[in-house]
């Protein structure tokens, strides 16, 4: 990457082919001059689980995250939440290795097995928030700590989310007392295109590359409506309307498609084809319309979902999952047609106009039109009790005579959740061979009263409600908090 | 004329008509929290007359005219009352144009009272009472003075005059809200508090010539001068934002010693000086779910300040402070049980309690004969989330179970069959 500053601005904006060869002497010179870069179009994933392609060890910000060894754990007894849609009564899981071994009844405890009664607890799978700022926007929420949005041009392709997470956010251990194993951090709404996102273990790091899941995709965070067109409108800058968001969104993937053509021609060895010069803004654009970086589309309003699905008709692009969508009930059979993810509160509304239609059916109404249903907070307040988030929208869902019950809404915040962040063979079920990120609750987790008690990543025990060594710390803990000045907390 | 005259007559009578038959109206079979003298009734019945409760208790003859609400297998509390929101002040919080909860561009603050602004239209009051929340404290929120105005109580059915007490209160911010209103330090709020009741003392005393002097040389406007002249000698609460435990016992101390009786909102820090509350009888509206240290005056958010603040001593009530989402108020109270409360004293918190700090139980919060009849019956136990509201009664009259919410869900229950058939929409 750090041949890029060196490059003549009148090569900054490669936009096209005409471009791509003007520069593309440039290009070859930095190329033979840095090697490991021949293989550059690999970037455009940061780091693929695909064959034949570099390998995630070897991409830029890859995982480090290793979760370290830890003895296999019999949980006995329990009613078991398994994710797939089953609910076992006193049933036992067994973890080893960092994975699920078996789901069943009288399972046989390895020799060095820990192991927990659980009888009249519940267990699910850790749970998984799709829309997160954790890190981005750390607590406490001051200035210095503001590193959701730039909000300095509405498009910004081109930045990480990854690179403002601030791992010493208080907020995290927090979320890990709610059973969050894992989050997507997006960057925020402000942009048209903010940015790439990330998804993480909520596991304690250094760095934010000590956290990353590993092997997940990256995605990439679109905003529709009130916020593009109210922060840069508010600037007399494009786009102030909704319809200037939508030519946005068009110009930045016309743009896109030509680089990618570029790209494409010079990977199949297209006589005179050089490979185009970088751009962090197009190689992220690129990853989208190749179906390697996922977007999560931050969206309200039905009539504007219709037509982001459109746009991403026009331009052969998938969209994985609307944000906050509140008015995903409107069009909820067109999204099971189109297999779209709604990523939903259960019943935030009234704060502003696109937010006005909001029910508390939202998630009852696209689950039974047999659309993928997920249950986000986009709150450090409401990621401590995602259950809770689900129980009040199965709430709704019963009192409008839907026959849903626990084993279906438990699948808004793991299995579903995991589809939707390209993660879903690896977590978010409780199934051989799923890695084994649990929560066991003191009681039914749609309950008000109940909390979790323990809670495993990759089998290795991260947060227990009955040990005070395993009440996570941040830095900023230290001192400061309650915690982290070791009050007592009940 | 005569005729329109006459048509108005009509309608006056057929107004009238109902509230002059004396209606009786049962519920029966239900686990009743009276939050009064009865305790708990199991199998319980209650009696409304006239829109008030005349009876309740577990072996009742239930008058052979009366309309029963059977309840067996149900919970009945009474209605939740909202401690402290912006409810019928704001109806989009993005367009400026439905808010009317702080003043910005004038120089009042004392005098802004915000009955006048209330929306007896409002979509949320609906909500809300689907929700089983029948009241609400509605505040000003500080805009240009320490002191944001005036706040009211409202009821939640859909009357056209909502407002039931005004100016129950005056709302005021101190810490990290109140340094920036103040001048840039929150002991200049702290200070500003004090000096303007002093100030409203020396205008008081003044004679009308000297006032007239005296104005350009006060901190404060004429009309606050005199909001707070009235206030002091009325004996209502002074509602006062605080998080930091040092903001809480600077405003604490002032208001005492100025005899003034005030109420924490927010509270974050209320646990760390709950002695201090407790002795100067000083209750707090808080956030059970509070923990986060969104700012530096709440670093020691926890969630079970409720239950600490409770064991010291001091009354506790939630609040879900944006009022679009006043029907949360009883997952808050679940959570507060959650983290130690006690559920009666939960319970309370979001019924007797609200009802108490703002001088009006002697008529809600309670179920006891001679109580206004706001009453809920619910499905299961209130404070849990798979419970729902199944029949909201304000005043003895049964609500409609409708909002434009729920009006929304039953419109798209088929989405295709309403754009694309010639359907009844």
């Amino acid at each position: 990457m750090h041949h890029a500053s060196k490059r003549p601005m009148n090569c900054g904006g490669a936009v096209g082919r005409q471009h791509v060869r003007r520069c593309a002497r440039l290009a070859v010179t930095l190329l033979l001059a840095v090697p490991a870069l021949a293989g550059a179009a690999d970037w455009y994933v940061g780091d693929p689980s695909r064959p034949g392609v570099r390998s995630d060890a070897r991409a830029p910000y890859a995982s480090r995250y290793r979760p370290p060894a830890a003895a296999p754990v019999l949980i006995r007894d329990a009613t078991v939440l398994t994710g797939t849609g089953e609910r076992l009564d006193d049933a036992d899981v067994l973890l080893a290795r960092g994975k699920v071994v078996r789901v069943g009844t009288d399972l046989k405890a390895p020799q060095d097995a820990e192991i927990v009664e659980a009888a009249g607890r519940w267990v699910t799978p850790g749970l998984i928030d799709v829309h997160s700022h954790l890190g981005d926007y750390p607590a406490p929420a001051v200035e210095a700590h503001s590193d959701g949005n730039e909000s300095t041009s509405p498009v910004t392709a081109r930045v990480w989310a990854e690179h403002s997470v601030w791992p010493q956010d208080p907020q995290l251990p927090l979320a890990l007392m709610g059973g969050v194993t894992t989050l997507q951090v997006l960057p925020g709404s402000a942009n048209l295109i903010g940015g790439r996102g990330v998804t993480l273990k909520n596991v304690p790091g250094r760095s934010v590359m000590d956290m990353k899941f590993p092997g997940a995709p990256h995605s990439l965070k679109m905003a529709c409506g009130e916020n593009p067109k109210r922060v840069y409108g508010r600037r007399t800058a494009a786009p102030s309307t909704r319809m200037g968001n939508v030519a946005g969104y068009r110009e930045s993937w016309i743009r896109a498609r030509e680089y990618l053509e570029d790209l494409s021609a010079w990977e199949s060895g297209e006589p005179g084809m050089e490979a185009p010069v970088r751009d962090l803004e197009l190689e992220t654009l690129a990853g989208v319309l190749r179906g390697e970086i996922l977007v999560h589309n931050h969206c309200y309003r039905a009539d504007e979902m219709l037509v982001m699905l459109e746009i991403a008709r026009e331009f052969g692009y998938r969209i994985t999952a609307f944000h906050h969508a509140t008015e995903a009930y409107k069009i909820a059979d067109v999204l099971a047609e189109e297999g779209v993810c709604a990523a939903l509160w259960a019943d935030w509304w009234g704060f502003k106009l696109e937010a006005f239609d909001a029910i508390e059916e939202n998630v009852a109404l696209v689950e039974a039109a047999g659309a993928c249903a997920i249950v986000h907070s986009d709150s450090p307040r409401d990621i401590q009790r995602l259950n809770q988030e689900a129980a009040k929208a199965l709430m709704a869902a019963r009192r409008m005579g839907a026959t849903l019950d626990e084993a279906d809404a438990i699948r808004w915040l793991t299995a579903n959740a995991a589809e939707a962040l390209g993660v879903g063979d690896r977590t978010g079920r409780l199934a051989p061979g799923y890695m084994a990120d649990v929560v066991l609750w003191s009681g039914n987790p749609f309950s008000v009263y109940s909390t979790a008690q323990r809670v495993w990543i990759d089998g290795v025990l991260r947060y227990s409600a009955e040990d005070p060594a395993f009440r996570p710390l941040t830095d900023f803990d230290v001192g400061q908090t309650p915690a982290g000045r070791g009050e007592v907390l009940r | 004329m005569r005729r329109a005259s006459w048509i108005l007559l009509g309608l006056a009578s057929l107004a009238m008509a109902a509230p002059l038959r004396a209606e009786t109206l049962a519920i029966t079979g239900a686990r009743i929290h009276t939050l009064a003298g009865a305790g708990v009734v199991e199998n319980g019945v209650i009696l409304v007359e006239d829109g008030l409760i005349s009876a309740v208790g577990a072996d009742l003859p239930v008058p052979a005219e009366a309309t029963v609400i059977d309840a067996a297998g149900r919970v009945v509390t009474p209605g939740l009352f909202a401690p402290f929101s912006s409810i019928g002040l704001r109806e989009v919080s993005g367009v400026s144009e439905t808010n009317d909860h702080l003043v910005t561009d004038a120089a009042a603050g004392a005098a802004f009272s915000v009955a006048a602004a209330v929306n007896a239209e409002s979509v949320l009051f609906g909500v809300a009472r689907v929700g089983g929340v029948t009241r609400a404290l509605t505040a000003p929120a500080p805009g240009n003075s320490i002191f944001a105005g005036q706040a009211s109580l409202l009821r939640l059915d859909g009357v056209r005059s909502p407002v039931f007490e005004r100016d129950v209160a005056l709302v005021a911010a101190v810490g990290e809200d109140g340094a920036g209103l103040a001048g840039g330090s929150r002991a200049l709020a702290l200070q500003s508090l004090t000096r303007a009741f002093e100030e409203a003392a020396l205008y008081r005393e003044s004679t009308p010539v000297r006032r007239r002097a005296q104005a350009s040389s006060l901190d404060l406007p004429r009309q606050d001068l005199e909001a707070l002249i009235a206030f002091s000698g009325s004996g209502r609460p002074l509602a006062v934002h605080a998080n930091r435990a040092s903001d809480i016992l600077g405003a604490v101390r002032a208001l005492r010693a100025m005899d003034l009786d005030p109420v924490i909102i927010g509270g974050a820090e209320a646990w760390r000086v709950a002695d201090v509350l407790a002795e100067a009888g000083v209750p707090v509206i808080l956030d059970p779910l509070a923990n986060l240290p969104l700012s530096y005056d709440t670093l020691g958010g926890r969630l079970d300040n409720a239950t600490l603040l409770h064991e010291a001593g001091v009354a506790v009530a939630f609040m879900e402070e944006a009022g679009h989402s006043v029907r949360e108020i009883r997952q808050y109270a679940g959570n507060a049980v959650a983290h130690g409360l006690p559920w009666e004293v939960a319970l309370a918190a979001i019924t007797r309690t609200p009802a108490q700090i703002w001088g009006v139980d002697d008529r809600l919060g309670a179920i006891a004969p001679g109580m206004i009849a706001d009453l809920v019956v619910w499905t299961g136990d209130p404070l849990e989330l798979s419970t729902w509201a199944e029949t909201v009664l304000v005043e003895g009259r049964e609500i409609p179970m409708d909002s434009r919410q729920l009006r929304l869900r039953d419109r798209y229950r088929n989405p295709r069959a309403l754009y694309d058939g010639p359907v009844d929409r």
